[in-house]
């Protein structure tokens, strides 16, 4: 691809990247900017190459999600090193969340509590439309797993909700 | 599997097809996001290279601390323990009889008889005179 081309597919794939790497970094906006930052640099200086394997988008979210965790071990290292730890939880840049549907916050509590990877394709599935191979190839997991992670997820997130909304 | 076995369920495809159109929404333009500088991160060698060098600064500040701790200090004591020190008893010269030097000074062994070029007796019993 060229270098237009990518630009040009990244354009096209923005809102739905930024959404999914909000989903990676903990709903972290500013993190989550940094991230998508990050990614897009890295895919048009050419330091991540599209091999024409998967679809772009497969492969641009393959990238945001890698980013991602590159991050969060960055700052786990140096919250170890310093003492400090930049964690998950950013209550400045979430503030944005206050203004959404009571059923969309308690969705978000709800698939925060899920272990990552059940977090991750979740969101996939039903937020990015993927089918279970893409997220697969995504998440870079067999499709076995990615079959397993989804129904454990999907299970628990529904008992969540079903439980918070008969309290 | 079949396909239909992946369909999701239409409640969780509504929440997430909502919660995705709002953050859609508000996703930052992307000429913005591309144009603004990146930010400045610090690699980990770095920060334990800094993390080394204070650690290292840390221990020798606690090390010349204990150098300065223990090295002598002359100090001048006041001026009421002066005083005090110097003070006599009114009576302290009955303390002063003959041969109390004995238990100040050292002997001079010098001046002892022994050294003294004494002459010894000429032996008499036994001399055939």
């Amino acid at each position: 691809m060229t270098p237009t081309e990518l630009k040009d597919e990244i354009e096209r794939l923005h809102a739905a990247g930024f959404a999914w790497a909000l989903a990676c970094c903990g709903r972290d906006r500013e993190r989550a900017e940094d991230v998508l930052q990050t990614s897009y640099l890295k895919i048009l200086d050419g330091r991540a190459r599209f091999a024409g394997r998967s679809s772009f988008k497969t492969y641009l979210f393959g990238v945001i999600r890698r980013t991602a965790s590159e991050e969060r071990r960055r700052a786990v290292m140096s919250g170890l090193l310093l003492g400090r730890y930049r964690g998950e939880d950013h209550p400045g840049s979430r503030a944005a969340d206050g203004a959404a549907p009571v059923e969309i916050l308690a969705l978000r509590s709800a698939v925060e509590t899920l272990p990552r990877r059940q977090n991750e394709i979740l969101h996939l599935v039903f937020s990015m439309g993927m089918t279970l191979q893409e997220a697969a190839e995504t998440l870079s997991i067999s499709l076995g797993a990615a079959a397993r992670h989804y129904h454990r997820g999907k299970r628990r997130l529904a008992a969540l909700l079903s439980a918070r909304s008969g309290a | 599997m079949t396909q239909d076995s992946f369909e999701p369920d239409r409640e969780l495809s509504r929440l997430f097809e909502a919660e995705r159109r709002a953050d859609e929404s508000a996703a930052p333009d992307l000429g913005a996001l591309l144009a603004r500088r990146p930010r400045r991160r610090i690699s980990v060698g770095r920060r334990i290279a800094w993390a080394l060098a204070l650690a290292s600064l840390v221990t020798l500040a606690i090390l010349l601390v204990d150098v300065h701790k223990g090295a002598p200090r002359q100090v001048t004591p006041p001026a009421e323990v002066v005083q005090l020190a110097d003070w006599e008893s009114p009576t302290a010269f009955l303390l002063d009889n003959p041969g109390s030097e004995l238990l100040t000074e050292i002997p001079n062994l010098a001046s002892s008889p022994a050294n003294e070029n004494v002459s010894s007796p000429e032996p008499t019993k036994g001399v055939t005179r």
